[in-house]
């Protein structure tokens, strides 16, 4: 089945993730703009947007007395959370102007506030944190637009990149929970954190 | 003698919790950042030996390092440490009102969050010398992503410092709680603002005094499941978060 949309951008394609879901577009005959590719001139419509955003460090940990490193922090809080909002907001017009109304995020059950652990990567948490409650807030405006979001763990170091990539491809482009029969159900309202191997999470 | 710490002490809810440990015979390390109250001081005339106004501004490092020296030099260990502390007020953050303030997000984040880690973080040793060993947390009904789902609002700072906040409390927890320490996370409802001269504002529905006495109830007493790590609210309701 082809699918319903013509143009993705991607906000970076630099991981391997990302490489691999622009290489599963391309297969399927979407456009992938990247910020490379469009440069200063921002596409004026985009059907489906993918933030890669996703910064971990293996610096970022938590000691007693120290706590977190702040500069370290920043960092990691500016990639994934004061980015992603800043280029959403940049991009929102030409997804205003486009077909299909998409957000996709990435993100990973370890940041999920009911059942992380504190093992490592506190910082890396508390922004996912933040971000999750970005993206709800911003599903609150923007579903009666007709947006719909996708948030997505692609299990790094878990699964390769290329199966990350073909789930993710499904997740992203596919409509969630309409019933031919039942057009009164529609799961799409739900903002939900799901995973490569098809599992959900709740936060 | 117990002792606790409290932040963002010198008006509203931080300044009900000190006024009630005092008439209780606590000792009081009470946080202020900016001097535009000065309700502390003049509770300070009553308490002289008991009330210790500590100059403390969460989001910089330094002054917590600071307010960490100051108590350590006066008290040998601390029983609890309440993180009351938060930036609020509106900020112009709108998706659909370009431009966002997006230096806002991180200024939430920097009080209202780490300042509640690099708190934690600095009086472990305090702590650990006291005999209580607990650390509660003001966060709010906002940092429930479940919840938001239905909030209209465009103020995204706060209620993402606020989630920040939780999963920080949430990584303390899973840390410290095998060590002996004891958590609280608590929602203290939509209070009334503290005016300098210690009157209340009309607008919001409850008295930071009475929320203080319903605050001091979760926060004093032994709770039958400290395994488990909740966050209640002002009436003893669990919400999710
Ligand atoms: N009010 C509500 O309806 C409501 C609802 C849900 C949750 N809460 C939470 O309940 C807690 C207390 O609320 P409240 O209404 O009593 O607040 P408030 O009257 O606004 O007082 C906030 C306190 O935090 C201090 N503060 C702000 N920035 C700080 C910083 N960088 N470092 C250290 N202290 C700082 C303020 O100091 P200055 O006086 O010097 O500015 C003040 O003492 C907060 O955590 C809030 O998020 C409140």
């Amino acid at each position: 089945m082809r699918c319903a949309f013509n143009t993705a951008l991607m906000t970076s394609a630099h991981t391997a993730f990302a490489e691999a879901l622009a290489k599963v577009f391309v297969r399927e005959g979407l456009r992938v703009l990247t910020p490379e590719s469009f440069g200063v001139c921002a596409p004026e419509s985009v059907d489906i947007y993918v933030d890669t955003s996703d910064s971990t460090d293996g610096r970022d940990v938590f000691t007693e007395g120290a706590g977190l490193d702040e500069s370290l922090t920043r960092r990691i809080y500016e990639h994934n959370v004061l980015r992603p909002m800043t280029l959403l907001e940049a991009h929102l017009k030409a997804l205003i102007g486009g077909q299909g109304r998409r957000l996709c995020f990435l993100s990973s059950r370890a940041a999920l506030t009911s059942s992380a652990l504190a093992d490592s990567n506190w910082a890396y948490k508390l922004s996912k944190a933040a971000l999750h409650m970005f993206l709800q807030m911003a599903a609150n405006k923007l579903l009666p637009m007709g947006f719909t979001f996708r948030l997505f763990d692609p299990l790094c170091g878990l699964l390769a990149p290329e199966a990350a990539a073909e789930a993710a491809f499904s997740y992203f482009t596919r409509r969630r929970g309409t019933e031919r029969d039942n057009p009164m159900r529609d799961d799409e309202t739900r903002l939900v954190l799901r995973d490569a191997l098809g599992g959900e999470h709740a936060w | 003698m117990n002792a606790v710490f409290i932040t963002g002490a010198d008006r509203g809810l931080g300044y009900a919790l000190c006024a009630s440990y005092l008439a209780d015979g606590f000792t009081v390390f009470a946080g202020k950042y900016l001097c535009d109250y000065s309700l502390l001081e003049r509770l300070g005339e009553r308490y002289t030996e008991r009330l210790h106004i500590v100059p403390l501004d969460v989001g910089n490092p330094e002054s917590v390092v600071a307010a960490y020296a100051y108590t350590a030099e006066r008290v040998g260990g601390l029983d609890m440490l309440i993180s009351n502390a938060a930036l609020m007020g509106r900020v112009n953050c709108s998706l659909l009102d370009p431009p966002m303030d997006i230096e806002a997000a991180w200024r939430s984040f920097s009080v209202n969050a780490l300042g509640a880690l690099r708190l934690a973080a600095a009086f472990m040793p305090l702590l650990s010398a006291g005999q209580t060993r607990r650390l509660c947390f003001v966060s709010s009904e906002v940092a429930s992503v479940t919840l938001m789902k239905h909030s209209r609002s465009d103020g995204f700072p706060y209620p993402m410092s606020k989630a920040s906040l939780n999963m920080a409390v949430r990584l303390l927890f899973c840390k410290y709680y095998p060590l002996g320490y004891t958590f609280r996370l608590f929602h203290p409802g939509w209070m009334k603002r503290m005016l300098p001269d210690g009157s209340l504002s009309e607008e919001a529905e409850y008295d930071p005094t009475d929320i203080a006495a319903t605050a001091r109830n979760y926060f004093d007493n032994d709770l039958g499941d400290e395994h488990r790590l909740i966050m209640l609210d002002y009436r003893g309701r669990e919400w999710p978060y």
